[in-house]
């Protein structure tokens, strides 16, 4: 009986340390009520409720944008980045927070769009919207 | 014994690989100047012992498009997703993730990796001239070198206000200018962008743009 007990405790056990293997390194593993923010991101709630005037960027393509976007956004991305790039700056203002987004979390276009102005504009107050467009359409339902 | 068995059942999951094997997940694709798009091939193979079909085949950006020349492979079988970058106005490291869904009830999730550097034509110091309130109205420069593999001539300057007056110097013959730009005297808020053309590439010359503000 003694056995059966210290055998069963070492599979629970064995079984909780793969468990807890997978779920730490797993590449699918949601997150759950962890957010690690990445340099430069910023959360919507945080965003929302920010003092400063907010200058939304949308850095996904022409055709999800025109599909729908964040309500005062403008388009920015790198598929015609130079011509994007004079419409941003006639809606630009040096006391704005700029927050640029993509897709989701998965995608890099906001990192790169916000890297961009930052090198090229020598702008500080960029960031980029944790979980992107995904985030805001969940967030609206 | 029983242990060693039930040890061997609880990582059979973490043991399992999908019958679908492919040559390379990462892909580093060569850049040339003037490229306006980059195609690299993932190729695989079924290793398995029943036919497998592609769900899906994603990007994580819309510059990454992909074609595959059937949906079903059966035991054996190889064949190969290309994957087409376009480059748009990109520079610098990009990595594009492509995630391929299979109907293997076994592995069905493959993450391709599309990595293409793409050097800076041109090293600008700024895009935005900006005279604060208090700033004194002192001219601003911006300087252009282009890539020394890559010689490039500016063809053309505009601006769209002419209250700043501008003082264009080719430094480097096809390598280095300096724009210098005076805002005036006068206290007044304003705007203005400048448009620089160059000669390269040949079929859709570059046009770099300048924004300047004074508050």
């Amino acid at each position: 009986m003694n056995q059966f007990i210290k055998e069963t405790g070492l599979i629970c056990l064995i079984a909780l340390f793969l468990g807890l293997l997978t779920w730490s390194f797993h590449p699918g593993a949601p997150d759950f009520h962890k957010i690690d923010l990445e340099d430069g991101e910023i959360l919507l709630k945080t965003a929302l409720e920010s003092a400063d005037p907010l200058l939304w960027v949308d850095a996904r393509s022409k055709d999800n944008f025109e599909l729908d976007h964040i309500p005062g956004a403008i388009l920015l991305n790198e598929d015609d980045w130079e011509y994007l790039l004079a419409e941003f700056m006639e809606k630009w203002g040096p006391d704005q927070k700029v927050i640029v987004y993509c897709d989701s979390r998965l995608c890099r276009a906001s990192k790169n769009v916000a890297q961009r102005l930052q090198d090229e504009l020598q702008l500080n107050n960029v960031y980029t919207l944790h979980g992107g467009w995904e985030t805001w359409t969940s967030e609206q339902n | 014994m029983k242990i060693f068995s039930l040890i061997l059942v609880l990582c059979s999951p973490l043991l399992l690989q999908g019958q679908m094997q492919f040559q390379e997940i990462k892909n580093q694709a060569n850049y040339k100047f003037g490229d306006k798009e980059v195609r690299r091939i993932f190729k695989f193979n079924n290793d398995g012992d029943y036919p497998v079909t592609f769900n899906s085949i994603t990007s994580s950006c819309g510059c990454t498009t992909t074609s595959l020349e059937k949906i079903t492979y059966l035991p054996g079988e190889e064949g190969e997703i290309e994957a087409i970058f376009t480059i748009g106005q990109r520079e610098g490291l990009q990595r594009k993730k492509i995630t391929v869904l299979t109907d293997d009830t076994d592995f069905s999730r493959y993450e391709l990796i599309l990595e293409v550097n793409i050097p800076k034509i041109a090293e600008i110091n700024t895009r935005l001239l900006y005279w604060k309130k208090d700033e004194r109205l002192d001219p601003k420069t911006i300087t252009i070198d282009f890539h020394p593999d890559e010689p490039i001539k500016i063809t053309d300057v505009k601006m769209s206000n002419e209250s700043f007056k501008l003082d264009m110097n080719e430094v480097l013959t096809g390598k280095q200018y300096i724009i210098s730009v005076d805002p005036g005297t006068a206290r007044n808020s304003k705007n203005g962008n400048l448009l620089v053309k160059t000669d390269f590439p040949k079929d859709n010359p570059k046009i770099y743009f300048f924004h300047l503000r004074v508050q």
